[in-house]
Parts: structure tokens; C-alpha cells; sequence
């Protein structure tokens, strides 16, 4: 039984680094691509730390840069879910709905491998001023790097449950564009979380969304004291409601599809 | 220069001509496809509101918590940002969409070599404007109705010479992602997005203080295209002779561009053509 779980175990990480690498060399061959598009990363964060500090001087500039990197890591990815249901409409269809699973760890790890250079190259940008600028214990960044792990869970989960929408109907992508925008907002980008009024936060706190994006700074600055049992329980229940959802919405469009003579 | 050649009476006529007939093409198709494909219209839409609400909410919550500025100076900010930037897709170099641009690049040989039929949808495009435009007026008249008249007719010219001058560096950053990475995804123009959606909100007088922010703010013209059409509209104490030079630097800063656009473009043809093109 042991040494089955150990293989089972081996043969995902196999797999995963398979689907993972040749991203990362998808990436390191457009070199200049990747590089511009960290240029723009570095523009803009500038510019919205410059923005954030004029308007929150208390906080200052430094805590604005590293609020804005740690919302690059994924804060900004749920627009995956664009990329793969167009993926899926323009030819994976049979594919995604026999074996969903497999197609999502493929192209989630594939996508993590094509954006590795750059996350690899923000976190230790993040490490730097936590240590150097901001002064935070070096506990905190550990349980920020476990829970950057759980969050890529979450967004997994998510991801799934919303390009299942792909064999529902043609406007998926709109669809989840749509819900993209609202959760951008929601995560804590458009503006940064401390503006939003503590009726609103208080809601956003109970939606995944808050662990996908402002949740990893609160985590880095505050330590422990961010976790309570509220935030294990919406953790919970976003993750319970997001796989249920995505199981039903496969089960019916499987029964869908076969239905239509598929 | 208006006998013969590139330049001449008969040849502008021809190209409003076809420009005319293909937008009018276009238009159509456009119509067909939003009358069949109903879903998917009203989720675009419904994503344009959402985008407008998210961004009002932004600023509800960020002129709560600072004192800052006020909603409605931010509402007209952020409308006529809109407003600015839609319009600009009328004029702008979208993966070759064959639209009004031709009038300010009289010098192009041929349509743009892509299909036509790709965003911006003109029939959306036209519907965003027609609401912004009403918001934008609404916004005016609730809140700024003591502003007289010669203001409000000045706002909309400056308006239209900022969408003009966005559409521009639109196309030139397009034009320069085309000819040095060889591939449509501009990642200057996304900044240049986002940076007209970040200025969208907050008006640069807050940002005074911090040097290096308002000189790279004003290296990427975004004044122009964000704010200060509003600033010109609301100062009541500017003289004609300060109006007037302001004017005439934003025709200075169209014509620099069309002319930084046209070296740009006919270096991405030579690119083009030694690829096969």
C-alpha cells in the first residue's frame, strides 16, 4: 500500500516536471518577449506603487512594490482559464471532457512552466523587501510560500470549474472574461485592499478570490496572526464549493455531450 | 502637391470613398453578427458595464478612505477616459482592421495585409461611444452645469485631439512590436492600456509631488489622453492666448507622431517584405 502511494506520488511529480519543462523552454527561447514583458511588469508597478503611496503615505512605497509582486504571482493569472477554454473550443473538446483532469494538469503546469522564469525571478524580488525594506521575520516568509502553494491549488480548483463552461457553450470565453473582471477587482488589483471599506473587505475575506491575491500580502506581513480559524474555514468551503461544482458541471456536460450523439 | 502624386484632390477623394464603403461593409456585418450571435453580445456589454462599475467602485472607495478628490471629478475622469479610448479604436491599428486610420495615413499603398473582419467590432465600438458620450454629458450637466458653455464645447475638441493622439501612440507602439518581434501581441501596448486605465481613475494633480511618477506620466503623453481635457474644462481662469498654445502643442504632438508613425510603418513594410510578405 506504502510503496503503492510512493509510485503514484512519483509518477504525478514525473508527469507534472514533464508538462513544466517544456514550458520553461518555451519561454527561454522567446527570450525578449519574456524579458519585455517584465519590463512592462517593472512599469507598472512602479507606477502603481508611485499611485498607491501618494494616496496611502502611511504604508509608503516599498510596502506598494511588494504588494504588486506578490499579485504577480498569481493574482493576475485567472485570465489561464481564457487562454485554455479557447484551447478547448478551438479542437480539445472529446479530450477535455473524457479525461479533464489530465488535460488541466497539462496545460495549468505547462502555463506555470511558460511563467516560471518570471515568478522565480518576483519571489526573490519579494524576499528582498521583506528582509531589506519592510523588516519581516523570515516566518513569515515560509508560511507565504506555503500558502502560494495552496493558492495555486485554489486556482487550480477555480480554473477548472470555470473552463468547464467550454462544453456548455460557444461564449465561454466572454463568459469567463466577464467573471475575470469582477474578480479582479474583488482580489484586491484595481485598488489594493486597504481602500477597500471593512463591510466590503469583510465579504471579500469569505470569497476565494482573496486567497489568490491580496491574502498572500497579508500573510507575508502579518504571519500567523493572519490565520484563524475563519480563514481555514473559508479556505474550506471555497475549495469544498469550487471541486463540487466542477465535478457536476463535468458529470452533466458529460451527459450532455453524449446525449447530442457525441 | 494637389495636381498630382500621393497627395493629390482626386486620390483623397478616392480613399474617403473606399474608406467609406468599407466601413459601411464592415458595419453591416457587423449588425448581422450581433443580431445572431446574441449571447455573446449581451456578455460584452454586461462585461463593459461591469468594468465601468469596478472602476467607479475604485474610485467611491479610494475618495472615502483619502479625501483626496471628489467622485464626481473622478466619474468625468473616468468616463471621458473611456470615452477617449474607445474612440481611439476607430483610429487605431488593430491587427489591420481598415478603419478610419487611412485618413491620417494617406500614404498607405494597400489595406493593412490582414483580414478585415477583426476587432474592434464597429458596431460595438459606436454603441460604447454613444453611452459614454451620454454619461460623460450627464455627469456635466448634474455636476458642472455652472461651467459655461465655450468650456464644455473646448472639453470635446480637446477630447478628440487626446483620442487622436492616443489612437497614435497606439499605432506606433504596434508598428515598433511588429517590426522588432516580429509578432502582433504588443506588450507596449498593453502598458499604454494599463496606464490609460490606471490614470483613468486619479487625477495627476495628486501626484504632483512626486517628480519621476509626472515626468514618465508626461514622457507617454498620458495627460493628454487621461485628464487634462478636464483640467482645461474646470480651470475657469485660463486666458485665450494659454488655450491657444495648449492647442497648438496638441497638434504639434499629433504631427510629431504621425510623422514618427509613417517612419515606423514604412520600416515594419521593409521588415515585412524581406520575410516574404
Amino acid at each position: 500500500m506504502f510503496t503503492y502511494i510512493v509510485s503514484y506520488f512519483h509518477n504525478m511529480i514525473k508527469r507534472i516536471v514533464n508538462y513544466f519543462i517544456p514550458g520553461f523552454k518555451v519561454a527561454f527561447e522567446f527570450k525578449s518577449l519574456w524579458l519585455s514583458y517584465s519590463l512592462y511588469d517593472v512599469i507598472m508597478i512602479f507606477i502603481l506603487s508611485s499611485v498607491f503611496s501618494v494616496l496611502d503615505p502611511v504604508r509608503g512605497r516599498a510596502y506598494y512594490i511588494l504588494y504588486y509582486f506578490v499579485m504577480l504571482l498569481n493574482g493576475f493569472s485567472l485570465w489561464k482559464s481564457v487562454r485554455i477554454i479557447r484551447d478547448i473550443r478551438e479542437g480539445d473538446l472529446l479530450i477535455y471532457l473524457t479525461k479533464p483532469m489530465n488535460y488541466l494538469v497539462f496545460r495549468f503546469f505547462y502555463l506555470l512552466g511558460l511563467d516560471a522564469h518570471r515568478h522565480t525571478s518576483y519571489i526573490f524580488i519579494v524576499f528582498l523587501i521583506s528582509f531589506i525594506f519592510l523588516h519581516l521575520p523570515f516566518i513569515n516568509f515560509l508560511l507565504f510560500i506555503v500558502f502560494l502553494l495552496l493558492s495555486f491549488l485554489l486556482e487550480y480548483v477555480y480554473i477548472l470549474t470555470i473552463t468547464l463552461f467550454a462544453f456548455y457553450f460557444y461564449e465561454s470565453v466572454h463568459f469567463a472574461k466577464m467573471v475575470n473582471i469582477v474578480l479582479f477587482f474583488l482580489q484586491g488589483v484595481v485598488i489594493p485592499s486597504h481602500f477597500f471599506p471593512a463591510w466590503f473587505k469583510g465579504i471579500t475575506d469569505w470569497l476565494f478570490v482573496s486567497f489568490l491575491g491580496y491574502g498572500k500580502v497579508e500573510v507575508l506581513t502579518e504571519g500567523l496572526s493572519y490565520f484563524s480559524y475563519s480563514t481555514f474555514l473559508a479556505y474550506l468551503i471555497n475549495f469544498g464549493v469550487l471541486a463540487s461544482l466542477s465535478y457536476l458541471l463535468w458529470k452533466k456536460g458529460l451527459k450532455r455531450f453524449e446525449a447530442q450523439g457525441g | 502637391m494637389l495636381r498630382g502624386g500621393a497627395y493629390s484632390l482626386k486620390r483623397i477623394k478616392e480613399y474617403i470613398r473606399e474608406v467609406y464603403k468599407a466601413y459601411l461593409s464592415i458595419f453591416i456585418i457587423h449588425v448581422k453578427e450581433a443580431t445572431e450571435y446574441k449571447k455573446a453580445t449581451f456578455i460584452f456589454y454586461l462585461s463593459n458595464i461591469l468594468y465601468a462599475v469596478s472602476g467607479i467602485m475604485a474610485i467611491y472607495f479610494v475618495s472615502i478612505s483619502t479625501d483626496l478628490f471628489s467622485p464626481a471629478i473622478g466619474s468625468l475622469l473616468l468616463f471621458s477616459s473611456y470615452l477617449m479610448f474607445d474612440l481611439s479604436k476607430l483610429l487605431r491599428c488593430d491587427r489591420g482592421v481598415y478603419s478610419l486610420k487611412s485618413l491620417f495615413f494617406l500614404y498607405l499603398p494597400k489595406p493593412f495585409p490582414t483580414p478585415l473582419l477583426i476587432l474592434p467590432n464597429l458596431l460595438n465600438t459606436l454603441v460604447l461611444v454613444g453611452g459614454e458620450l451620454a454619461i460623460v454629458i450627464f455627469i456635466i450637466l448634474f455636476y458642472f452645469s455652472s461651467i459655461s458653455p465655450l468650456n464644455f464645447i473646448l472639453f470635446f475638441i480637446f477630447l478628440l485631439l487626446g483620442s487622436i493622439a492616443f489612437a497614435l501612440i497606439y499605432n506606433l507602439m504596434h508598428f515598433f512590436s511588429l517590426s522588432f518581434f516580429k509578432q502582433d501581441n504588443c506588450p507596449f501596448c498593453y502598458l499604454i492600456n494599463e496606464l490609460q486605465d490606471i490614470f483613468s481613475k486619479y487625477p495627476y494633480d495628486l501626484f504632483l509631488s512626486n517628480k519621476p511618477l509626472i515626468f514618465v506620466v508626461c514622457l507617454l503623453l498620458i495627460p493628454i489622453y487621461t485628464y487634462l481635457p478636464i483640467k482645461l474644462f474646470i480651470l475657469s481662469s485660463l486666458t485665450d492666448y494659454l488655450l491657444f498654445y495648449i492647442f497648438l502643442l496638441y497638434v504639434f504632438i499629433i504631427g510629431v507622431l504621425v510623422m514618427a508613425c509613417k517612419l515606423m510603418y514604412d520600416h515594419f513594410l521593409r521588415v515585412y517584405e524581406t520575410y516574404g510578405g
